[in-house]
């Protein structure tokens, strides 16, 4: 069902956008921190990154880049979560660099950055020295594991977070060895979200109270809020989630099922009796859906296996874009 | 306003019209301080009904799903289909700054509960909008559970193996996903409240909210008509992948120039244990002094070089099987680590609970549930804000159990009247 826009929902807004006025010394590389930076500034927030010519973003250097291009200025990686934003180039390893930064930090209203904790000691980008540059600011961490504790030093990033936080021994079929979600999936929303809820808050808060102040995201412990439930099953319970693959306990059908065409493929959820019989009136009531024991969501948990090779059966006569609107 | 002062959004209320979909954003801005008043069914939020269940006793009042979703909530009940129930709604907009509902697209306008019915009860209203495809649109009327978030978005085509099914995330990543990107556009509409004055409609969908969880593969596509594809268990180079140990999985990434230290760390390790067997040998260690990008560019264009290097290459991972699988997950990660080499456990729920960082920083905090006769270990804050403390103020609310504090206390209505609508079933 197609809904057309209502245009009395129209914003009474009128083009402003909500950051614009805020300035962001973005000093953070790779994923979470950048994409953090990217939200603020296609918010109106003018957001400056600050690189090393020693040192590119590793990004910038990372396939895809269209045909025939060369250089750090053409990674789709890179570009995707890098628009609405300035840079300039700073080697914060030479002597004279650190003046120029707290220079840049006491222009901004917000600093963000996600090297291991040790990094910007060693710059003498020490909390102390970037609120003596701006008592105002809002000097957001982002490192893998918190500033504290006896892992604050490890090596890590997107990649080795999915398996770290929880999210790859969920991830999958039982059966199959725990290789996550294929990407680096934390970095794009869950931290850098979290990062940017954090700031948003903090800016509030300072509008009101003219303070600024340090906000510290363990990216460890950003990633494990978002299994949250997980948690409490086996601190409450003592239960180990386990992979279940595609299924959810309190429905059957719930997985994704193969259809016409090569590797083309289609999720079916089925939470009610409403729906199951919704679903069997499409396929055009064959004789399997009759059998009583898949009447009930109990008999069809029961008898899940079967009951989704007998649906792939169905998908795989029709195309995954007929399956939804036919079900839909 | 004293009282508020060390919580971010202290001056801020919420009516919190969700479902599963937009709980976790209604968490976020009442962990940092927003009071978020739920507006629930008489019968409870649909939320309530998730599993899993303290002790596994289903009861609206022991999901350990909404408890953790709804942490420093206050809940009301309100029938919202009933006409009393939506006046009674409307008598609470104006004490608030925020509504966020995940209610279906239309769902808000047929209750007389849409933006622009609320902003002439409040003209500076923020009403965030949480749908799996957004309010209007081709799909805007389609049924969105997560798993159909998760699909429609492309996040799942990338997860799993390329031989079976696409994988969903755990945990309603979807809902999770959508949630953040709503709680941030409702902060970014309540900044421009505080600079403009002007309130406005967020909208967020589900679909969109997820959609830079893609990675690369939109960019791939738009690039290179590069379809990118589940990887599964891909293992390109040796020490590249997921590994059995002793007592499950490690992920390991070593070898990738800039990532960590390099091979050669990893085989002096192994030959300190009298595990690397003939690695020590100068043709394999040849090969890792080697592994670099000019070398592997340089073995693309060389068939032959590369079938050479390939066997090598499988014995290498060969060897660092028998290795892995002669340790645990942790003692890898922890010895690992002090090599800087990046490798890392695949962590159960049990793993996490018991990991020495969450615990070492006190990210675990145990919240009294008088009503169970104990407390309650939760996971902690994604951020800390050194001024405005993530704290949990009060355990999540039972169901309707501030409606005399908010309906009679808050806005006067005499408790004779409260009788009247709880026998019409509108509270």
């Amino acid at each position: 069902m197609a809904v057309e826009r209502a245009p009395v929902e129209q914003t009474q807004a009128e083009g402003r956008l909500p950051l614009e006025g805020i300035r962001v010394a973005d000093l953070s590389w790779f994923g979470a921190g950048p994409i953090c930076g990217q939200v603020l500034a296609n918010f109106g927030a003018e957001v400056i990154r600050v690189e090393s010519e020693s040192h590119p973003d590793g990004l910038r250097s990372t396939q895809p880049v269209p045909p025939g291009k060369s250089g750090l200025n053409v990674s789709g990686y890179y570009n995707n979560f890098n628009a609405s934003k300035l840079s300039f180039t700073l080697n914060l390893n030479h002597p004279k660099a650190r003046d120029l930064a707290l220079r840049l930090i006491a222009k901004s209203d917000v600093v963000l950055e996600n090297y291991t904790p040790r990094v910007m000691e060693k710059w003498g980008l020490t909390d102390e020295a970037i609120f003596a540059a701006n008592p105002r600011v809002i000097l957001v961490h982002m490192p893998m594991q918190g500033s504290s504790g006896p892992h604050r030093d490890f090596l890590g990033f997107g990649g080795v977070l999915a398996p770290l936080s929880g999210f790859s021994y969920l991830a999958g079929f039982p059966h199959q060895k725990p290789v996550g979600l294929g990407t680096n999936y934390p970095d794009y929303v869950v931290n850098p979200g979290h990062a940017a809820v954090a700031v948003l808050a903090a800016l509030h808060w300072r509008r009101r109270t003219g303070k600024g102040q340090r906000i510290e995201v363990s990216q460890l412990e950003s990633t494990v809020s978002a299994l949250g439930p997980y948690l409490m099953d086996y601190l409450a319970n003592g239960r180990v989630a386990e992979r279940t693959g595609n299924r959810h306990p309190a429905a059957a059908p719930h997985g994704a099922y193969p259809c016409a065409g090569d590797d083309r493929w289609c999720v079916i959820a089925v939470f009610t009796d409403a729906q199951w019989d919704a679903l069997c009136d499409v396929m055009g009531r064959p004789a399997w859906c009759q059998d009583g024991r898949f009447a009930t969501l109990l008999g069809r948990k029961a008898h899940e296996d079967e009951l989704e090779a007998r649906l792939a059966e169905w998908t795989r006569t029709k195309t995954a874009e007929e399956v939804m609107d036919l079900l839909q | 306003m004293t009282a508020h002062q060390d919580a971010a959004l202290g001056d801020v209320r919420v009516l919190d019209l969700t479902g599963p979909m937009g709980q976790y954003c209604t968490k976020l801005l009442a962990d940092l301080g927003a009071d978020v008043i739920r507006v629930e069914p008489p019968e409870g939020s649909p939320a309530r009904r998730v599993g899993p269940f303290w002790h596994d006793e289903p009861d609206p009042n022991k999901s350990l799903s909404f408890f953790y979703f709804n942490t420093n909530k206050r809940s009301v009940t309100c029938n919202l289909v009933s006409r009393d129930g939506q006046a009674l709604f409307r008598r609470l907009v104006p004490t608030a700054d925020v509504v966020v509902s995940d209610l279906a697209p239309g769902e808000l306008d047929r209750l007389g509960l849409a933006y622009h019915h609320l902003v002439e009860l409040r003209p500076d209203i923020i009403v965030t909008s949480i749908t799996g495809f957004g309010e209007w649109g081709v799909h805007a009327g389609y049924l969105a559970p997560d798993i159909v978030g998760v699909a429609m978005s492309g996040v799942m085509w990338l997860a799993g193996y390329p031989d079976a099914p696409p994988v969903q995330p755990p945990g309603t990543q979807g809902y999770v996903s959508a949630s953040i990107q709503a709680a941030q556009g409702t902060l970014m509409a309540l900044y421009h409240r505080d600079v403009t004055g002007q309130g406005q409609l967020v909208e967020v969908s589900m679909q969109e909210a997820l959609s830079l969880s893609q990675e690369t593969a939109m960019q791939f596509w738009d690039m290179q008509k590069v379809l990118r594809k589940r990887t599964g268990d891909e293992h390109r180079l040796p020490g590249i992948g997921t590994y059995a140990c002793r007592d499950g999985y490690v992920f390991s990434m070593v070898g990738v120039p800039g990532f960590g230290a390099p091979w050669s760390v990893l085989c002096d390790w192994m030959a300190e244990e009298g595990m690397a067997e003939d690695l020590t040998e100068p043709a394999y260690q040849e090969l890792f002094a080697n592994l670099n990008m000019r070398e592997l560019t340089r073995l693309a264009a060389d068939p032959a070089a590369l079938q050479e290097r390939l066997a090598l290459f499988r014995h290498v991972d060969e060897v660092l099987e028998r290795f892995f699988l002669s340790k645990g997950k942790q003692e890898l990660y922890e010895e690992g680590q002090a090599r800087r080499l990046l490798i890392g456990p695949v962590n159960s729920p049990k793993d996490l609970a018991e990991n020495k960082q969450l615990n070492a920083r006190g990210y675990f905090v145990d919240v009294p549930h008088p009503e169970l006769g104990t407390d309650v270990r939760y996971p902690g804050s994604p951020y800390r804000l050194s001024e405005t403390p993530w704290r949990v103020r009060r355990r999540p609310p039972l169901l309707g159990e501030h409606n005399l504090e908010v309906y009679h206390g808050e806005l006067g209505i005499p408790k004779e009247e409260l009788a009247t609508l709880a026998a019409a079933g509108a509270v």
